[in-house]
């Protein structure tokens, strides 16, 4: 008989303990809570189940199992988006044995365990887009992916494949044009375009190709179904583009193909504003370079305003900030303080890293604020997001924590 | 008259010519041993091996000794199967690095890596004091779609004691290795198209229109054939079974270092394994992970990828393995019957049972111990090593 | 005539007295107040309200009950914050090259290349720096001299604070040098140096005993090392990898030399030794450093600043000419701050320890009485990145005014009407 005793309460251990160790519920007390999608709310309560957000309010029961996070002191924000970042992606970013690769898929080039990730969490990026390189005028289909750890597959990462086509009109192009040491004269970097003109000119034989295709199909060419797709606007276009004149172009070329465009970079966007609120294009803007890196930036970045973001914004144009693709990026508080000391507006700033990235990836759904129902990507900082003196406390994604400082 | 010496001509040819064969073939040989490994059976203590014709004819305590068999005392010693292994480039060339792989173009599926083979090459034979009689021969790693492998013993008088398998299965590699600055494909992301195109046209491919190269990515499409795929960190293992999933591929993965991280994801679709060589100077915690792969129910082999490293480091990986916790039973098969099971020759090597080659290993001690010696070797039933004494 | 006279000097009072209430800060006032609503003195404690009270550029008097003297031009500053302007110990910008071709070079000045023209001048005084030590760059063994300037002036002489101070010294092996190498020629320099002085003081005696004349001087090539190794010029040391920090020690204490030691990004792994030998320090510009943790393959983040304040070292902050933050002082004490370094240390380590290192802490660094009136205005808080510097006085005189800075309008305003283009299809 006490046998039985002893296993039926062994038994019924079993499960507590289980529920105990998988902690399910997590209640979240916060002192100020910035949802992004409405006002703050001060002395709130956000509740977080299976990885979503269950309930968020200030009249919200805790339930008794709940795991309490308290964070009465401090200042909770959705985790961040980030609409251009570093590739965690080994070697080459670019396929270079062609200008044109539209069904390249940087997703299947993911490393899960690349330290891109690792760090990039701990900046408080919670979903990030992930591009191929510019050195291709046409790049391939970009992919959003969360950094889930621990490191096993890429599909468990990928939340968006085929997110967006990378389209360059910049002059990244034609500076990877020399041919590297001790190879003979015949290889394909002596094809590769050597003018803005040439890369214009690529881009739009690679459209009209596209239009030809989708007419007459005489056989299977998966690059060109890609940018019949984009042509369609089923796969938006994320065109990297710096000068005014080229801005310009890239607006145009929209309009004659109906493309659904989204520019990237957009240094000199200050100065077409207007015209880019006007047709409705969203931008996402990296990292600006006050003394530029690499030659075909400072080609082209060298009309820098600092307040580039701030007169977008202002304009009406949809603005996110992303930390970059380049070798030096910026984290992306970092990236949303300065924007604001040099103009831009606080509100949108804090959109421009969370809700508004999440939009033109087309996540919005899931990620960029928080609200009921929603992935329960959540950072606590120890204050202002926007002041510089802040520190990101803890790091939660699809409602674990990732990352937590002492 | 002339019709009854005809066909006893034909007789007496027949005679004849099978008298100078049996004068070629091997010696039948008894051997006694104090332990013998049979793998599928067991071991047995004080048994005796019969060769006969180069086969085993039977293994038992006490099996019926042939007349003409000599008899090879080795009352004091272990015998093994000889071992399997399952991915090297011996033989190759007298400059490895230059002969396995065929870099100028990155699909090149019609090669077939037995013709680079060198059967007298000094390697091979210096090779067979590893105890090591069968292996897998395979290119390299730096195209994306290598060629064919081959399965060879290391000793035969004729060429087809030699192979045992002209055209293996296709070596595919998913190696940062395979990336070039000069020819397609320059990236990662590159490397994935190339393989998913020339996959997909093997799978369109008509015979109507004959092309070597079709036809072998058709085989290795449709699953007949095995495809050997290279790959060791875990995204790219993790990219390999993206492709066994898209395809349906008959896949063994070589390499997989790193493969305990998604071990169960590897078990799941059965994908046997073939190791990389365990290193003395590795770390540990890098020699352990074998150990959590085998553990996961995937089926392993080792390799040595000799000549980058010794065949010798063949017996030597599953040493380090045992050390780390792998089943010793484990590490035996995965140097024999396992190895024999995942390249499809189980039929002849990988055990000492009846029927099957006469491929032995004597040692003086424990096969699992570093300080035991190999002190003779057969392939075939020929005696191709014995160790001198010094 | 006296009519006239009258007339003349009637205009000019009324000039006098417009141009006064007008606030014309033209010739430089004799005597000044600062009515600010909130002053950092770095001295002592934050004053609310409080006014400095300045005389021919000098501070006479800072306090929240300060008289003012009737005869006193007032500085209205009542929503700004006041400190002493930011001081940046060690530079190799606004030189027209920061290393000479060739490594044993003590005898050059930086007070000859420096170009009061540069961009990072100007950039220098609108981010609120006051005081800069020039040296030569991190390339050259001996680098020579180094220069105290202000960002203002047309020419090095407007420009001078002080001259001849400190000596470069870089353990960073000069190309196609190993270490070995690189150690091996200091040392040979130093012996060498010092069997000249040797002979210099035997012919010196020689001449004394004789009853000679003697007039010879020390080679002025060779009189800085000299001034160095009789601890009258401070050797900034600079230490490429933690490797080097033992070396720069030995240095210090064979030669006992007057040492601040100047890190790169790699040295924190030697916080150790440096607090022992308890010599100033001077942090690289990249305060964040991953690391992989070998066991756990965790990325972890390495914050600078911290590991050395935990570890007890004064130290002085650098910057570089990147984009955002490290260009900025305010921005490196504000990131130590957010890894928990206290607000008053992190203000001290951008003006009175790096004043204190490169020997101008008579005069800047704090605002104290008997100190220049070197200070900037801000809009906020210095730790708050939507600060801005409004003004920077030098001496008590207003040189730069957010207001008036129009490289800055550019770069933050919209331009005006571009012309666009007539369609041409």
């Amino acid at each position: 008989m006490r046998r039985y005793a002893i296993l039926l309460t062994f038994l019924l251990l079993v499960p507590i303990s289980a529920t105990r160790g998988q902690a399910d519920i997590i209640a979240i007390k916060a002192g100020k809570i910035l949802t992004i999608s409405g006002d703050p709310v001060t002395d709130g309560v956000i509740l977080v189940e299976n990885g979503r957000i269950a309930e968020i309010g200030t009249e919200i029961e805790v339930p008794e199992n709940a795991s309490i996070i308290d964070a009465s002191q401090k200042v909770v924000m959705p985790g961040l988006v980030d609409a251009s970042a570093v590739p965690p992606v080994r070697g080459d970013l670019n396929e270079q044995s062609s200008e044109i690769t539209p069904a390249l898929r940087i997703s299947s080039a993911l490393d899960p365990q690349s330290k891109v990730l690792k760090r990039i969490v701990q900046t408080g990026v919670t979903t990030l887009y992930v591009s191929p390189g510019w050195r291709n005028v046409i790049g391939g289909l970009g992919v959003v992916i969360k950094p889930t750890g621990p490191p096993r597959r890429t599909q468990e990462m990928i939340i968006k494949d085929d997110a967006a086509l990378t389209v360059v009109m910049g002059l990244d192009p034609i500076s990877g044009n020399r041919i590297p040491w001790r190879e003979p004269p015949t290889n394909f970097y002596y094809r590769r375009p050597t003018t803005r003109m040439a890369i214009i000119w690529m881009l739009r034989k690679s459209l009209f190709d596209a239009q030809q295709y989708a007419t007459s199909k005489d056989k299977e060419d998966p690059g060109l179904q890609i940018l019949c797709s984009a042509l369609e606007d089923e796969i938006p276009i994320r065109l990297n583009v710096r000068r005014a004149i080229n801005i310009r172009t890239a607006l145009k070329l929209a309009e004659e193909h109906d493309l659904k465009l989204i520019l990237d970079e957009c240094t000199e966007g200050y100065k077409v504003a207007e015209e880019i609120a006007q047709k409705n294009v969203p931008v996402v803007l990296g990292p600006f370079y006050y003394y530029p890196g690499s030659s075909s930036q400072y080609r082209e970045g060298r009309e820098v305003n600092w307040n580039n973001a701030g007169i977008l914004a202002n304009a009406g144009v949809k603005v996110a900030l992303a930390s970059g693709a380049q070798s030096q990026p910026i984290d992306l508080l970092t990236a949303a303080t300065f924007a604001v000391r040099h103009g831009m507006p606080r509100d949108k700033a804090l959109k421009a890293i969370t809700m508004t990235p999440a939009e033109i990836l087309g996540i919005a759904d899931r990620v960029g604020s928080l609200e009921k129902g929603k992935d329960a990507d959540i950072l606590i900082l120890s204050g202002d997001p926007l002041k510089v003196t802040t520190r990101i406390e803890r790091v939660i994604l699809n409602g674990k924590t990732v990352h937590k400082t002492d | 008259m002339r019709r009854r010496i005809f066909p006893s001509i034909l007789l007496s040819l027949s005679v004849f010519s099978h008298l100078v064969v049996a004068a070629e073939d091997t010696q039948s040989l008894a051997i006694r041993a104090g332990r013998i490994w049979t793998v599928t059976d067991g071991v047995i203590t004080d048994g005796v091996i019969i060769v006969k014709d180069g086969k085993i004819h039977a293994v038992g305590k006490e099996p019926d000794v042939p007349a003409e068999a000599k008899i090879l005392d080795m009352s004091d010693k272990d015998v093994i199967p000889g071992l399997i292994d399952a991915h090297c480039h011996v033989g190759l060339s007298l400059d490895i690095f230059a002969e396995i792989d065929e870099i100028v173009s990155a699909v090149t599926p019609d090669m077939q890596i037995l013709d680079a083979f060198d059967p007298l090459a000094e390697d091979v034979t210096k090779a067979r004091s590893s105890g090591v009689t069968t292996v897998m021969l395979a290119p390299g790693n730096k195209n994306p779609i290598a060629g064919q492998t081959a399965i060879v013993k290391l000793y035969g008088n004729k060429m087809n004691d030699w192979v045992l398998k002209r055209k293996g299965g296709v070596k595919l590699s998913l190696r940062d290795e395979a990336l070039m600055s000069d020819r397609r494909p320059t990236s990662r992301a590159g490397l994935m198209a190339l393989l998913r195109e020339q996959l997909n046209e093997g799978k369109a491919y008509k015979d109507d229109e004959y092309d070597p190269c079709g036809e072998v990515l058709k085989r290795v499409a449709d699953g007949n054939v095995p495809a050997y795929i290279c790959a060791c960190t875990v995204d790219e293992i993790a990219s390999a079974v993206t492709l066994v999933d898209e395809y349906g591929l008959k896949a063994v993965l070589i390499g997989a270092e790193k493969g305990d991280e998604i071990a169960d994801i590897i078990a799941e679709r059965d994908i046997p394994v073939i190791y990389a060589p365990l290193l003395l100077f590795s770390k540990d915690k890098d020699l352990k992970r074998v150990v959590k792969l085998a553990n996961s129910g995937i089926k392993l082999a080792f390799s040595s990828t000799a000549p980058k490293t010794a065949l010798h480091d063949l017996r030597t990986s599953a040493i380090l393995a045992t050390k780390y916790g792998l089943n010793p039973e484990v590490a035996i098969k995965s140097l024999t019957i396992h190895a024999a099971e995942i390249l499809g020759i189980a039929d002849r090597v990988g055990s000492i049972e009846k029927g099957k080659d006469a491929d032995l290993v004597i040692l003086n001690g424990d096969p699992l111990q570093l300080t035991s010696n190999i002190e003779m070797v057969i392939i075939n039933g020929h005696i191709v090593y014995k160790r001198q004494e010094e | 005539m006296k009519s006239r006279f009258c007339t003349a000097f009637t205009a000019v009072l009324l000039i006098v007295f417009v141009m006064s209430a007008l606030g014309y800060a033209g010739p430089v006032r004799k005597k000044l107040a600062i009515q600010a609503g909130k002053i950092i003195t770095i001295a002592g404690a934050d004053l609310k309200n409080g006014v400095i009270l300045i005389e021919d550029g000098i501070i006479k008097a800072v306090g929240t009950d300060v008289e003012i003297p009737w005869d006193t031009f007032v500085i209205e500053a009542k929503d700004k914050v006041i400190m002493p302007g930011f001081v940046l110990a060690h530079t190799s910008s606004g030189l027209d090259r920061a290393n000479e071709n060739v490594p044993e070079v003590p005898f050059l000045s930086t007070f000859d290349s420096i170009d009061p023209i540069s961009s990072y001048f100007e950039d220098s005084l609108r981010d609120g720096v006051v005081a800069m030590l020039v040296l030569p760059g991190n390339n050259t063994l001996l680098g020579g001299t180094g220069t105290v300037v202000r960002p203002h002036g047309r020419t090095v002489e407007a420009m001078l604070i002080k001259r001849y101070t400190g000596l470069k010294i870089s353990l960073r092996p000069t190309r196609n040098t190993s270490r070995m190498g690189h150690m091996q020629r200091f040392r040979r320099y130093i012996s060498d140096l010092k069997d000249y002085l040797e002979e210099y003081e035997q012919r010196k005696a020689d001449a004394k005993e004789e009853k000679k004349p003697f007039d010879e001087e020390i080679d002025t090539r060779k009189q800085p090392m000299v001034d160095l190794l009789d601890e009258k010029l401070t050797a900034f040391i600079y230490c490429d990898r933690a490797a080097d920090i033992p070396k720069a020690i030995e240095i210090h204490k064979t030669h006992e030399l007057d040492t601040v030691l100047v890190l790169g990004s790699d040295c924190y792994k030697a916080v150790g030794l440096i607090a022992k030998s308890k010599l100033p320090v001077i942090l690289p510009p990249q305060l964040i450093v991953w690391e992989t943790n070998e066991e756990t393959n965790e990325e972890e983040m390495k914050i600078i600043p911290m590991i050395f304040h935990k570890a007890g070292v004064k130290f002085a902050f650098q910057t570089d000419t990147s984009q955002y933050g490290s260009r900025y002082l305010w921005y490196q004490a504000a990131t130590a701050v957010k890894h928990g370094m206290k607000r008053t240390e992190a203000l001290k380590s951008i003006t009175l320890y790096p004043a204190k290192f490169i020997g101008v802490d008579d005069r800047l660094g704090s605002i104290a009485v008997g100190k220049e009136a070197t200070l900037v205005f801000l809009t906020g808080d210095p730790l708050d990145a939507q600060a801005w510097v409004d003004q920077v006085m030098i001496a008590g005189e207003i040189v730069y005014e957010k207001a008036k800075d129009e490289r800055l309008k550019k770069l933050l305003e919209k331009p005006d009407e571009i012309q666009v283009p007539e369609d041409t299809d």
